[in-house]
C-alpha cells in the first residue's frame, strides 16, 4: 500500500482518486473539475490511465459470471438460482479461466491426484486441476457447503464442475465404513461429458444415508469416457485411474 | 427492486476496476482484492434501492469497498495474529523497505478507530480533500482534520519506536 501525505507529489488543484473514478463513470462533475482535468498535465495522464484501466476491466470475459454469482448470494430464492445459472453457462465456454476461480476461494481446499496413482492419505492442495464443489439442497435453494460445515443423514448434495479442460467427469463417495456410494451421475453406465466452463451443475442429486461418521466425495475427470463401474472399483482401492485426475473433500456426518 | 444479469454486469463494467484497484492496494494481495471485488458488488445489490438513488454512485462505492476491506484486515488479524503472517499474505516475506512500510501501514490501520482508519485510506490512498473525506464520513472538515492528526501522531510514535530500516540507517 503507497501512502503519501495528502496532496503530496501534486499540484494543490489536483483532483482525487474518487473524482478521476467519478469521471470515468459519468458522472456529473463541476466546471472547474472539468477544467483542470484538460489543462492539468498530471491529472490529465491519470485520468487517460484510469479510463484504460476501465476497458481493461471491462474487457474481462467473467463479469456476467460475476454478476450471477453476485445476485445469487443476494437472493436465494427457490429456482431462481438455476435460472440465474442457466443464463450464466451461456457464458462458460471460456478460452481460459481466469487466475483465481472463485469457487476455490469459497471453498479454500482443492485436492488433486495424478492420473495413475493412489489416492492421497492427507490432502494437499494444487491448482489447475478441476474444481469440486458440493452443494446442500434443501426445498428453497442449494448452497455450496465446505469441508468446515458438517453433513447430516438426509442431506441432499449435488455436484458443480469448474474445468478448463473439456473432459468426462463422475462423482464418487466413500464413507467412513469403506462403502462407495456414485454421486453422479446417479445411473447409467457413462461419465458425463462437460466442455470447459465455471461452475456447471452436474446432473441429479443425492441423499445421504445415516451411515459412518465421514463421507469423501471425489470427483474423477478423464480425457476419454471411462465405464463407471471401473471407476467405482478404482474408488473403493484408493487408486486413480491412467488418464483421469481426482478431486476430494471430506467432510464431518453428525447426526441431527 | 430487483437488478439482472445485464445490470448488474454494467455496473462490474462501470466501477468494478477502481473497487479492484483500491481492494489491491489496501489489502496487498490480488486474490485478496478478487474477494473483495465480489463482496463489495453483493453489498450493492443488498442495498439496490439506495444504489439507485445515488447521485454518485463511485463515492457510495468507495465507502463500500473501504468498510469492506478494513474488515477484511481485521479479520486476518484476529485469524492469524502476528505481523509476520500479514506479511506472507501480502507478500512481503521480502524485507525491502517499501514491503515492510506498507506491513506497518496496515498494522497502523487497524490499532486506529474505523473512522480513523476511513480518513487515512481516503486521504492517504485516494488522495482526496478534507472536503471530499467529511461527506463520506458524514463529518465536519474539522472532524477530518483531527482524525488524519491522529493518525499521523500514531504513524510518528509507531517510527519513534520501530523506525523503518532506510529511517534506521540514516
Amino acid at each position: 500500500m503507497k501512502m503519501q501525505p495528502p496532496h503530496a507529489m501534486k499540484g494543490s488543484e489536483c483532483v482525487s482518486e474518487l473524482v478521476l473514478d467519478r469521471a470515468v463513470a459519468g458522472e456529473r462533475l463541476t466546471s472547474e473539475v472539468h477544467g483542470h482535468l484538460a489543462g492539468c498535465g498530471r491529472c490529465s495522464a491519470r485520468l487517460a490511465a484510469r479510463t484504460r484501466e476501465q476497458a481493461d476491466f471491462a474487457g474481462r470475459s467473467d463479469l456476467e459470471v460475476l454478476a450471477g454469482r453476485a445476485l445469487r448470494a443476494r437472493a436465494p430464492r427457490p429456482g431462481a438460482a438455476e435460472k440465474i445459472l442457466e443464463r450464466v453457462r451461456s457464458a462458460l465456454l471460456w478460452p481460459r479461466v481466469a487466475a483465481v476461480p472463485l469457487a476455490v476461494a469459497a471453498l479454500g481446499l482443492a485436492l488433486l491426484v495424478p492420473g495413475g496413482s493412489q489416492l492421497p492419505s492427507e490432502p494437499r492442495a494444487k491448482g489447475g486441476a478441476p474444481i469440486l464443489t458440493v452443494l446442500r439442497k434443501t426445498p428453497t435453494r442449494a448452497a455450496p457447503i465446505t469441508p468446515s460445515d458438517a453433513l447430516h443423514p438426509g442431506d441432499r448434495l449435488q455436484f458443480w464442475v469448474t474445468t478448463a479442460e473439456p473432459g468426462f467427469f463422475a462423482v464418487f463417495g466413500v464413507d467412513a465404513r469403506g462403502s462407495v456410494w456414485q454421486g453422479a451421475p446417479v445411473d447409467g453406465a457413462d461419465m458425463i461429458a462437460l466442455p470447459a466452463g465455471r461452475d456447471q451443475p452436474l446432473p441429479g442429486a443425492v441423499e445421504l444415508d445415516a451411515e459412518g461418521a465421514r463421507e469423501t466425495v471425489t470427483l474423477f475427470a478423464c480425457s476419454v469416457n471411462r465405464p463407471l463401474a471401473s471407476l467405482r472399483e478404482a474408488r473403493a482401492g484408493g487408486e486413480v485411474p491412467e488418464g483421469c485426475t481426482a478431486t476430494s473433500l471430506t467432510f464431518e456426518k453428525a447426526q441431527r | 427492486m430487483k437488478f439482472t444479469v445485464p445490470e448488474v454486469e454494467a455496473l462490474y463494467r462501470a466501477h468494478g476496476h477502481h473497487v479492484l484497484r483500491r481492494a489491491e492496494r489496501i489489502l496487498g494481495s490480488r486474490a485478496a482484492a478478487e474477494d473483495a471485488l465480489q463482496e463489495v458488488f453483493i453489498r450493492v445489490l443488498e442495498h439496490g434501492d439506495a444504489f439507485r438513488r445515488e447521485a454518485s454512485p463511485s463515492s457510495w462505492i468507495y465507502r463500500i469497498t473501504t468498510n469492506y476491506c478494513l474488515t477484511r484486515l481485521r479479520d486476518q488479524r484476529r485469524r492469524r495474529g502476528k505481523l509476520a503472517d500479514l506479511a506472507a499474505e501480502t507478500g512481503g516475506a521480502s524485507a525491502s523497505p517499501g514491503a515492510e512500510r506498507a506491513i506497518m501501514l496496515r498494522q497502523l490501520l487497524l490499532e486506529a478507530d474505523p473512522r480513523e482508519a476511513q480518513a487515512a485510506i481516503y486521504a492517504h490512498v485516494d488522495e482526496m480533500s478534507y472536503a471530499e473525506i467529511a461527506p463520506l464520513l458524514g463529518v465536519s472538515k474539522r472532524t477530518v482534520g483531527n482524525l488524519l492528526a491522529k493518525f499521523t501522531a500514531r504513524c510518528a510514535k509507531r517510527l519513534e519506536e520501530a523506525p523503518l530500516p532506510e529511517e534506521a540507517a540514516t
